[in-house]
């Protein structure tokens, strides 16, 4: 006999909104079912009524945290369908801010799980070390997020020279206490253990069997990594290693993630050093920069490697001036098949720490569709439809209207 | 005599002191891990780095809306704050603050102090059920058996203190104190009572009962207002009687440094030991993180029974010397 309870839509342990049926019997969770859609935004449907260099802005938006490499797959997706080719000065700092964004969302939900076991005094300390890494982001693009480096056919703006020694000397800060305060804490902390060896096992094959992405797969021992199977931008030149751990528990996933902290210093280090001079944007991009190109027929499934793992976008171009279909698959959407094992078995007590440990990122996953339940048919609603029912459910809720108003 | 009761009722160490206590523990405990997190804390209500603060948060909960939930039982979820403070507040009653300063003396005052903490510990339990929530519910579960992990080796230390001093009246335990208070005499039994303190309090690493990204609020999760402000009271509450009971108990109570002191200096050393205690108390905060239920009845009923048996047996062998002498 198994009890309901609720996580969400609205709880502490969520940063998202999100609805987590727990069935449990005592404290243990017997069975979970997930309903999230609270912050669907309709993105793609925006993408595919904007030009092809209105659509960037709007990839970056999908991720409040990893909108870089969101804005990179795109651009890179229309660079392969319009056949050219950034400049290596360009592609070395796409790297140099694709790293940075992954060390500061990896830094996020490290002090994100400390949270969720109510350590605040250590969750402060990482985003105390986070918050340099965000400044320095500031000083090169101007933004603490959402960079906008990227453009098709190279980037927006330059490193200057005379900011390569405060990167380096922020990276080395980020390094010394990833190395010396943050791993040892993981390897060290008898309480931080006792909550995390051992919970919320998923073995290898279950990590294949559901597809995982990201850190949380390479926390099962699988050796995957978009930027070591499918090279892009300046990776393959570069000397660095795809992390892995066996254990297969939230303390691996987590340590990956540390340990990725580290490699990714590293690259950003290489990239500083090597940095070749030239342009930063190719000779044909540059009207295009306030222009729309005209994109050839054709489709592209373009791919990076996200701080929380594989990120798909499949751009059809129709031959004009924006895109025809644009669809996007993010990391959490593929992690989220691995809920089952994640959850079931473990404690109440658990869910928060094992639900963080997959870095979740909801306003990502979000997709709306509207089936008809008695003939199986789906449809995609219009703004105006949207609009329409939005006001007959507030009637609803207002007046307190027979339901079948609603008549959806 | 009659004056020096109703001092001791009204003020020191009865009401009075039980509320300034409360309220500057509260402010101590988020403005010291503010300082451990990176943060400011309270800072504008005050002549003092936020100081009013609480007290500013107190009237705003009493005159904020009472929202009681359909489901509970209306009269049990009223009262059940006002019953729980009130238990914790009646076991001020056996704890001296001076030898002149004390409001009531048993020759079984240990007990009664035992039972009335228990008893405020079953109250919350009861508040998360009359509440008739999910939260509260394994909020109520957890509470149960985490006073059940810490009762047992609460007792042990305790009765540990009751061979050692052959008795069960607190007054008299502080007398026996004058010398050499029983925390260098026995430090296991003074080990096991802290911890067991924190245990039965919900701080940090047992904050399971409360657990705020798990399930909350835990028992307290559908009381606002002013019932919310009682039940929060209710714990600081009980964390000073639990910080009292160990100065009492194990630091000497209001013996000082010095052989022969007036009244007020002998309050003074009863609440700078206490005051040490509860801000050690209310400290772990900012370095554990929550540990398990589970390991919480591990650590309850299997080292720490075990470390208050140990304790009971050295006490044993010290009384034993001590005839013999």
């Amino acid at each position: 006999m198994s009890s309901i309870i609720p996580v969400g839509p609205y709880h502490p342990a969520l940063h998202e909104p999100l609805l987590i049926k727990l069935y449990v019997e005592g404290e243990l969770v017997v069975d979970v079912d997930l309903r999230f859609g609270h912050v669907h935004r309709g993105i793609e449907w925006l993408g595919e009524r904007r030009t092809w260099i209105q659509v960037p802005y709007l990839a970056e938006r999908i991720c409040g945290i990893c909108g870089d490499v969101h804005r990179r797959t795109y651009i890179a997706g229309v660079e392969k369908l319009l056949d050219i080719e950034p400049p290596p000065r360009a592609q070395y700092i796409r790297t140099i801010m694709l790293e940075l964004e992954r060390i500061h969302s990896h830094l996020l939900i490290i002090a994100a799980l400390y949270h969720a076991m109510s350590f605040d005094a250590w969750f402060m300390q990482i985003m105390a070390i986070r918050e340099k890494v965000m400044d320095l982001c500031e000083m090169i693009s101007g933004n603490r997020k959402h960079y906008a480096m990227s453009v098709i056919g190279g980037v927006r703006r330059d490193i200057p020279d005379e900011l390569k020694p405060k990167i380096l000397k922020v990276i080395q800060e980020v390094r010394d206490y990833t190395r010396k305060v943050i791993i040892p804490v993981m390897e060290g902390d008898k309480t931080y253990q006792a909550r995390t060896r051992q919970v919320s096992v998923i073995s290898y094959d279950d990590a294949l069997k559901y597809h995982l992405a990201g850190p949380t797969l390479r926390g099962s021992g699988v050796y995957s990594d978009v930027r070591y199977d499918e090279p892009y931008e300046i990776y393959p030149e570069l000397e660095w290693e795809v992390v892995t751990h066996p254990d297969g528990d939230n303390w691996a996933r987590m340590y990956v993630r540390a340990v990725e902290v580290l490699v990714s210093c590293d690259i950003i280090e290489q990239c500083v050093k090597k940095l070749p001079s030239g342009d930063i944007l190719h000779p044909k991009a540059k009207p295009w920069l306030r222009l729309p190109p005209r994109v050839p027929e054709g489709e592209i499934l373009s791919r990076s490697e996200a701080p929380r793992g594989e990120v798909v976008h499949y751009i059809r171009s129709a031959g004009g001036d924006r895109p025809d279909r644009w669809r996007v698959r993010v990391p959490t959407y593929a992690n989220f098949g691995g809920i089952k094992p994640l959850l079931v078995g473990t404690h109440v007590a658990d869910v928060p720490i094992s639900y963080t440990s997959i870095d979740p990122c909801l306003s990502c996953t979000n997709r709306f569709e509207i089936v008809d339940v008695r003939t199986g048919r789906s449809k995609v609603l219009t703004e105006t439809e949207m609009k329409l029912i939005s006001r007959k459910y507030t009637k609803y809720l207002r007046d307190g209207v027979n339901k079948k108003v609603l008549n959806i | 005599m009659i004056i020096s009761k109703l001092i001791a009722v009204l003020l020191v160490p009865g009401l009075g002191a039980t509320l300034i206590f409360a309220l500057i523990l509260v402010w101590l405990e988020r403005k010291l891990a503010a300082l451990v997190q990176h943060r400011y804390g309270p800072l504008r209500v005050s002549p003092l780095e936020g100081i009013l603060q609480p007290i500013a948060d107190f009237i705003k909960l009493l005159i904020s809306e009472l929202i009681i939930p359909t489901e509970s039982n209306r009269i049990l979820f009223v009262m059940l704050p006002l019953v729980f403070d009130l238990t914790a507040l009646l076991a001020v009653a056996y704890l001296p603050a001076s030898p002149v300063l004390v409001i009531a003396r048993s020759t079984i005052s240990l007990v009664i102090v035992l039972f009335l903490l228990m008893l405020a510990s079953t109250i919350i339990a009861v508040m998360g059920w009359v509440a008739s929530d999910k939260f509260t519910y394994v909020g109520a579960v957890r509470e149960v058996l985490q006073s059940l992990a810490a009762e047992i080796p609460l007792i042990l230390s305790l009765i540990s203190v009751a061979i050692l001093t052959r008795s069960l009246d607190i007054y008299r335990i502080v007398l026996f104190q004058h010398a050499l208070p029983i925390a260098f005499l026995n430090p296991l039994a003074f080990i096991v009572f802290v911890i067991c303190a924190l245990m039965a309090t919900s701080r940090f690493p047992f904050e399971v009962p409360e657990a705020e990204t798990e399930i909350v609020f835990g028992p307290y999760t559908e009381y606002s207002g002013a019932l919310f402000a009682l039940s929060f009271l209710g714990v600081y509450v009980k964390i000073y009687v639990y910080s009292m009971l160990a100065t009492c108990l194990f630091l000497g109570g209001w013996y000082g440094p010095f052989s022969s002191m007036g009244t007020i200096p002998q309050i003074f050393w009863t609440y700078f030991k206490a005051g040490i205690l509860a801000t050690l108390m209310v400290l772990t905060r900012a370095a554990y993180p929550r540990i398990r239920i589970d390991q919480v009845l591990r650590l309850g009923l299997g080292t720490l029974t075990l470390m208050g048996a140990a304790a009971c047996a050295l006490s044993l062998v010290l009384s034993l010397l001590a005839i013999a002498h």
